[in-house]
């Protein structure tokens, strides 16, 4: 651990860090969801609702809506991961590993509008 | 692309084609719940996604519609490979570095092989691919030695001294392995190959629907020269940003279920605990070992798939 430069562990600790804040935030969701489901009994399995519906099943505490909101913060966290990797790297001036995460961003943009469309 | 193909993403992709509609009363949460439980555990220990395990077993066993289990799956994967990657990161074992680099050949491996899938034979790409992963895993149980983990003349902080500013070691990097108790440091050799076969095993999880780890791990560790828990690490690491769009797109035409996803993830994030537990603790050569053998059985499986068994 000792012979683990600066930057190096900088980038460790950030990318650690919400990696952890993401799978638990996202756990705490999933959890109050199924006990809501729990609570309610059991009934149909249905598909995540629609994005514009999302906040509404919230506030209404909708059981489905809350562990969609604890999926969709779990699918986002390695994207953070990859935004924190190009901020850490952009601190530290290191233009190659900028290229790199920017170049990744694209790549994963690209790939997800592909199959999208 | 051919009518062929289309078909085939329709089949997997549209909720319209779904069958009876599942209750919960129906479907054990339970199983489900112990079914991530494993998944998670034998992901984050050999770092791999476990999507080999959870997709039988959700159909097979629980009888639910192959979209919703491809679904759940990619979710329940993005949850280990967060979950293993979270922890190994804090621990120092995960090379962030190469990992970034990596994904930059693989993802467009992956479209590529998105693209060309209608172009093969998909049973005779499996069993050429059941012949390399035999080739692979007799390779990953019998040699002795891979990197600096199993051979103490290796370590030498002094070498990673000077590697800080030697350029052809610029992704060279240090560990703490509790097995062996002290500093094991190491270096990546040969990253143009890795880059090369990076984006070969993009192209080849889109071809056969496999995750990437089963091919990134045996590169990173046998071409690449990484030791094993590094590995297992950068692997859990990259698998997290791969399934990631799988998943997102699964969600976008509605193939994920929050209520049956649920107690996959809270399964899953208890395993992949387990299993970082579990792989920090091992001997390097045994993961290996173990690596090896999970890659004979998904071998036997290619091999089934390509005979139309399953």
């Amino acid at each position: 651990m000792k012979t683990k430069n600066l930057t190096e562990g900088r980038l460790d600790n950030r990318v650690s860090l919400s990696f952890r804040l993401g799978v638990m935030v996202s756990l705490a969701l999933v959890v109050v969801g199924l006990a809501l489901v729990a609570i309610a009994g059991a009934k149909d399995i249905e598909p995540t609702p629609p994005l514009s519906q999302l906040l509404e099943g919230i506030l209404k505490l909708d059981a489905a809506a809350i562990i969609t909101l604890g999926i969709l913060t779990l699918l986002l966290t390695p994207v953070a991961q990859v935004i924190v990797a190009l901020v850490t790297f952009s601190i530290d001036r290191d233009k190659l590993y900028l290229g790199v995460c920017i170049t990744l961003l694209c790549v994963l943009a690209f790939s997800l509008v592909l199959a999208l469309i | 692309m051919t009518r062929r193909h289309f078909k085939r993403i329709d089949l997997l992709l549209s909720p319209m084609l779904l069958c009876p509609v599942v209750t919960l009363a129906e479907v054990n949460l339970w199983v489900l719940g112990g079914t991530g439980l494993v998944a998670g555990l034998l992901g984050s220990t050999l770092g791999v996604g476990g999507g080999v395990f959870i997709v039988p077993m959700l159909t097979l066993a629980l009888h639910l519609p192959i979209h919703i289990a491809i679904g759940s799956s990619l979710v329940a994967i993005v949850a280990t490979s967060c979950t293993a990657a979270g922890i190994y990161t804090k621990n120092r074992l995960t090379n962030v570095k190469l990992g970034l680099l990596l994904e930059t050949a693989t993802t467009p491996g992956a479209i590529v092989g998105a693209f060309i899938v209608t172009l093969l034979a998909s049973s005779a790409l499996s069993a050429l691919f059941g012949v390399i992963l035999i080739y692979v895993a007799y390779t990953m149980i019998t040699r002795q030695s891979v990197g600096a983990e199993d051979n103490p003349s290796q370590h030498s902080p002094a070498k990673h001294d000077n590697a800080s500013t030697d350029p052809s070691n610029w992704l060279a990097s240090s560990y703490y392995d509790q097995n062996l108790g002290r500093q094991v440091t190491y270096k990546v050799s040969h990253v143009p190959q890795g880059l090369g076969a990076g984006f070969l095993a993009g192209g080849l999880s889109s071809l056969l629907g496999i995750g990437g780890g089963i091919v990134q791990v045996p590169i990173m560790n046998l071409v690449m020269g990484l030791p094993m828990k590094p590995t297992i690490a950068t692997s859990s690491f990259m698998i997290a940003i791969t399934a990631t769009v799988g998943a997102l797109i699964h969600y976008y035409h509605g193939n994920v279920y929050p209520t049956m996803v649920a107690p996959l993830i809270i399964g899953v994030v208890i395993g992949a605990r387990l299993g970082t537990e579990l792989a920090q603790r091992a001997r390097g050569i045994l993961l290996r070992r173990v690596f090896g053998v999970f890659l004979s059985i998904t071998a036997v499986l290619m091999f089934c798939r390509a005979a139309s068994i399953i």
